[in-house]
């Protein structure tokens, strides 16, 4: 198994760039993509042959928000049904709303607050 | 008439009539009085030798006595038990010619003598002043009342009733109660009032129904109606009483409008709340990420490690305030949409205990004591993590706010007020504070007293929300140099 391939979609870059240093400190061989909002996922994924092993999303996003793109991602299709592939919310919502509704999906693999730490990730690579 | 019948003596006869309660008037065909009993002596003032073989008119007021003996004649062409009048007002003349109301039952008897009338007077003057009476109080009500028999006919109104229908007197007495009420809802009010009269229940107040009266000029208005059954000697009767509620509706509505609108503000400002304590938490996370990368940086000299430290310092501040808001949101959130089913009958022990473990490093670090006295009280019934949550927070505020110069002692009581109410009082002998400055605030969000203590005045504030959304009470007394006591007053959520 080669590296394991992460895709960041949160619109703060600080995040993206903290979490990216946080998943490469504890996954020695990864590979992390960012991106800045739900679009610029879906067009990350319709351009991309290979599919992300794991989705980080956050949920409040201007543009496609991370529930938009959760609907987005299923009806795509594409990399949703494939085994080994996980989505992760990771977000700064506080509401118990937002997480009951989000980890509703059956796409949803888990539910994170910012900022990710060290046994948020080793829940990750428990999946595999 | 068989003759067993005439045989009946004389004497039995005036037996009779003279144990009666009543006045009786024997007359005879010619409208002469054939027997006077002692209470129509008493009644009208005359002796028996004074009107035995007089013409009944003698009894009765000089106005009525051109007509008299017509009726009188008709009577004797064919007799029958009945009362006098036919449903008019009736009234006799005493001797001394003063006037009074009476009532009157014929009772024909044949005797060897022919058919005489047997007159059976009843003087009425006391129902009629009642009647008097009860028509001055329903002329004085407030409201409109109207007086209706069993056949819904309006027997009574007073002035209000004129105001509100637009009519006159004469046109609603001796007429439907229908012609008050829309037509669309006359369909199923007679039998509604039916319904009323099989089962009169004591005040009726119309509720949860949009009730209607139509004016004379159409016009119908909202009213609200009471029904209260009154026995009369006409038979039972319903007084109903109409308020028109057109005012009440209109400030109904507006307060409607007003309330839908304060939601609107209230949800919009909720999610304001939510969404910049959101807002705020992203970039304080992203400046801690940052901060701690410099940190640990092998390359940053120690001036400025320490500004680096300060700035871990303010920004660990700002997250606990930005946890604090969404603490309070949360709790908001909680208590509005509480359910009382999640209240549970569990041991005050251990309400206590739970909280006692929370601190126990504050607790033995400081050397506080905490003197309980549950006063007999074992169970209560509340939701767990609420009651925790108050008595945690007042203890956690005795332990912070001590007075270093002395041993903190916390008083912790527990009182049964009665069946569903409870008191605890929780008092120390702490720093205190100045209640003039304090009293009005203590109570608010982020309110702090104590600037040389760490605390995030949110404490106390989550107490009174508890508190206030179970409809408790709570009251503060506190004296700087002293200390402070708390006194609760809690009520279960169920009634059992």
């Amino acid at each position: 198994m080669g590296p394991i391939k992460i895709l960041l979609i949160d619109d703060d870059k600080v995040i993206n760039f903290l979490h990216r240093l946080k998943l490469e400190e504890v996954i020695v061989d990864c590979v992390v993509d960012e991106v800045l909002g739900g679009q610029a996922a879906l067009d990350y994924l319709t351009t991309h042959e290979e599919c992300p092993d794991v989705i980080l999303l956050d949920l409040n996003m201007p543009g496609m928000d991370g529930f938009e793109f959760l609907e987005e991602y299923e009806k795509l299709g594409k990399c949703v049904d494939k085994s080994k592939k996980f989505l992760f919310i990771v977000t700064s919502s506080q509401r118990d709303e937002d997480k009951i509704k989000v980890t509703a999906n059956r796409l949803v693999k888990g539910y994170f607050e910012k900022p990710l730490i060290v046994n948020n990730i080793k829940e990750i690579l428990a999946c595999f | 008439m068989s003759s067993e019948e005439t045989k009946l003596t004389e004497l039995t006869f005036q037996l009779i009539v003279e144990s009666s309660p009543n006045a009786i008037v024997l007359v005879n065909k010619e409208g002469k009085i054939a027997y006077f009993n002692s209470r129509a002596e008493l009644l009208f003032g005359y002796v028996r030798a004074d009107v035995i073989g007089q013409l009944v008119e003698l009894l009765i007021p000089k106005r009525y006595h051109e007509n008299h003996p017509g009726f009188r004649d008709i009577f004797f062409k064919t007799p029958s038990v009945r009362a006098m009048g036919a449903g008019r007002e009736l009234f006799a003349a005493r001797k001394d010619k003063t006037e009074f109301p009476i009532e009157i039952g014929l009772n024909p008897i044949v005797t060897v003598d022919g058919t005489l009338v047997l007159a059976s007077i009843i003087d009425i003057t006391e129902r009629k002043k009642a009647e008097e009476r009860f028509k001055l109080v329903v002329e004085s009500a407030p409201n409109a009342m109207i007086l209706v028999n069993r056949q819904g006919i309006i027997t009574l109104i007073n002035t209000q009733t004129e105001k509100l229908f637009g009519y006159e007197r004469d046109e609603l007495v001796g007429n439907k109660l229908e012609m008050l009420i829309p037509k669309r809802f006359q369909g199923h009010h007679p039998g509604h009032w039916n319904l009323f009269f099989k089962e009169p229940q004591t005040p009726t107040i119309e509720v949860g129904r949009d009730l209607f009266g139509l004016r004379k000029d159409g016009a119908e208005i909202p009213v609200e109606i009471g029904l209260n059954p009154i026995e009369t000697n006409e038979g039972n009767m319903v007084l109903a009483s109409f308020i028109d509620i057109t005012e009440r509706i209109q400030h109904e509505r507006v307060i409607k409008k007003q309330l839908s609108e304060l939601k609107i503000a209230n949800d919009y400002l909720e999610q304001l709340a939510y969404i910049s304590a959101h807002d705020i938490k992203n970039p304080i996370i992203s400046i801690e990420g940052l901060v701690d990368i410099l940190l640990d940086s092998s390359e940053i000299k120690p001036p400025e490690v320490e500004l680096l430290k300060m700035q871990k310092g303010v920004i660990q501040q700002m997250k606990k305030n930005n946890k604090g808001i969404n603490d309070i949101l949360k709790l908001r959130q909680g208590l509005l949409t509480r359910q009382d089913a999640d209240a549970e009958s569990m041991s005050l022990t251990a309400i206590l205990d739970s909280v006692k473990i929370i601190l126990r490093s504050d607790i033995e670090s400081t050397g506080s004591k905490l003197k309980v006295n549950m006063n007999g009280v074992s169970e209560i019934h509340f939701p767990f993590f609420y009651l925790q949550s108050v008595f945690y927070n007042l203890l956690a505020n005795a332990i912070k706010y001590r007075d270093p110069g002395r041993e903190l002692i916390i008083r912790f009581e527990a009182q049964r007020i009665d069946k569903q109410a409870f008191r605890f009082v929780i008092a120390d002998n702490g720093l205190g504070f100045d209640m003039s400055r304090a009293k009005d605030k203590l109570f608010g969000v982020f309110k702090r007293f104590h600037p040389n203590i760490e605390g995030t005045g949110l404490g106390l504030h989550i107490v009174k929300s508890i508190v206030d959304a179970y409809g408790g009470e709570i009251a503060v007394n506190s004296e700087v140099g002293k200390g402070t006591t708390f006194e609760i007053t809690l009520k279960n959520p169920i009634i059992e």
